[in-house]
């Protein structure tokens, strides 16, 4: 289970976080909306101890993440899977090293089992025969589903995606929001999905957070968001701007 | 007219932030030195590609340096000053030259060349992990990001350096014999050396060169991570940090070479 209790975090004299509450229950698969620049990928980061609160608590698995040293922060994260916005793939390493590199060092497997899991995991996200491919050499959508592979080949029981369709085209992004709904569905993972796109809302959440003004003001079913009395929800299921 | 007596202020205050991150980011890599063994794989690449890939260049540059040098003492000698020139005069310019190569240009053109070489590579490197999330991958996959990229380099540069910088001084005197025999007849090359064995010191000059070269390496590197690890500002960010790096590098190797001359001569 994920809670976060009364997180604030700013920027400066920029609030983003304004004692935000949240609980994720294990095996849920959670989409948070909301405008850009309002701090979703902020609250991924908090998730994984990337970023220290200012002020609140961030729990993981029986854990407060903002307490726990460097060397127990290691060992939880290897709990967490996380998908970066851009996939984030190391380029001087080619895509088989990439997937090896958690479980060389997270493991006691021997290199022979690293590879076969490695593979395993390409195969999984519907990639085979690229693992000699260096980042530079794939495509957006193959660089997502690597570093989806990336994110799961340690097998983990949470993943956290931060805008995985982000810059994709339609059908790619129909794909990979197929391929993030298989995953939470067959590893039996906590699934906490940063996005704009509605399409991967309605397509994979069990649950949405409408995050404004550094607080959840939506917490529901995806069906129900059209039925909400917030404003800005409403504004941003219509997609239609202030200006006008 | 607030703003503009607020801007002395805010520059001090940044820059003794800066200097508090750039010291704690040194000392995180001096501790993550306790994990060598895992990043062993990490360093000896590192001494790969910043020192034994650098031998050519330092080469190239250590021998027309020294030929440089060679020249104009030759050139001094040639002009007729009305004093007879001895042949214990003349073997002095092989100590000059020598001199002038292990002490001072073995050890500052090698460090000039890597921090064109070396450092905008190591910040262009790290800078662009950071813009593009690649730190924040690392370290959510359970690995320090300091003792992964930057204590390896830094490390990997302290051995090189001095190896590069003896390669440097064997190259500039070479460069300066060839140079200043051809341009100074009265020199023959074995004058040259017993020029160099009588007057000079050469070889507790170039342990001093080679601390030189140790001391230059650890501050063009621990400049280049730290303003690669902090780049922020997208690829015009990266940009600016490798800038940066060559700059304050340049500075940071022309007072340490004043203030390490002046405590080991």
């Amino acid at each position: 289970m994920i809670k976060i209790n009364d997180l604030y975090k700013s920027f400066g004299d920029k609030d983003i976080l304004k004692g935000l509450n949240l609980t994720v229950n294990d095996g849920e698969c959670v989409c948070v909306i909301g405008k850009s620049g309002i701090g979703k990928s902020i609250l991924l980061k908090h998730i994984t101890g990337l970023m220290i609160p200012d002020r609140g608590e961030v729990w993981l698995h029986d854990q407060m993440i903002n307490a726990l040293s460097f060397k127990e922060l290691q060992k939880i994260r290897a709990r967490i899977g996380m998908v970066f916005q851009f996939g984030a793939l190391f380029d001087f390493m080619s895509v088989l090293n990439n997937l090896a590199l958690p479980l060389k060092k997270l493991t006691n497997h021997s290199n022979k089992e690293i590879i076969e899991l490695s593979e395993k995991a390409l195969k999984e996200v519907g990639l085979e025969n690229v693992g000699n491919l260096m980042p530079s050499e794939l495509s957006g959508g193959m660089k997502k589903r690597v570093s989806i592979a990336r994110a799961i080949v340690g097998d983990p029981n949470y993943i956290l995606y931060d805008e995985p369709t982000t810059g994709l085209d339609p059908i790619m992004t129909g794909s990979i929001n197929k391929l993030i709904k298989k995953i939470h569905i067959e590893e039996n993972l906590t699934s906490i999905i940063v996005t704009h796109e509605m399409r991967t809302v309605y397509a994979v959440a069990d649950r949405v957070l409408f995050l404004d003004d550094g607080l959840i003001k939506y917490d529901g079913a995806p069906q129900n968001m059209k039925n909400s009395d917030n404003k800005t929800v409403l504004q941003f299921l219509a997609g239609s701007s202030s200006l006008e | 007219m607030k703003s503009f007596f607020n801007y002395p202020v805010t520059i001090f205050y940044k820059s003794i932030e800066n200097l508090g991150r750039f010291f704690l980011l040194i000392f995180l890599a001096f501790k993550a030195l306790l994990y060598w063994r895992e990043n062993l794989t990490n360093i000896l690449n590192q001494m790969i590609t910043i020192g034994i890939k650098s031998i050519p260049i330092v080469i190239f540059t250590s021998l027309f340096s020294g030929m440089v040098a060679g020249l104009q003492a030759a050139y001094q000698f040639d002009v007729d000053t009305g004093f007879p020139v001895t042949k214990e005069a003349i073997q002095y310019l092989g100590s000059v030259v020598g001199t002038s190569v292990v002490l001072e240009l073995g050890p500052m053109i090698t460090a000039l060349v890597m921090t064109g070489k070396v450092g905008a590579t190591i910040c262009a490197e790290i800078g662009t992990m950071r813009i593009t999330e690649q730190i924040d991958a690392l370290e959510s996959l359970s690995f320090n990001p300091v003792a992964y990229l930057v204590m390896p380099r830094i490390l990997a540069a302290i051995i090189m350096f001095p190896y590069l910088v003896i390669i440097s001084d064997i190259f500039g005197i070479l460069g300066g014999l060839l140079a200043s025999t051809y341009a100074y007849e009265p020199l023959t090359v074995t004058m040259f050396f017993q020029g160099l064995e009588i007057y000079g010191q050469i070889e507790i000059d170039s342990v001093v060169g080679m601390v030189k070269g140790l001391f230059f390496g650890f501050s063009i590197t621990s400049i280049a991570c730290y303003k690669g690890f902090y780049a922020e500002g997208g690829a015009s960010g990266v940009g600016k940090s490798t800038t940066e790096t060559v700059v304050v590098s340049c500075v940071a190797v022309v007072i340490l070479d004043y203030v390490l001359a002046a405590i080991l001569l």
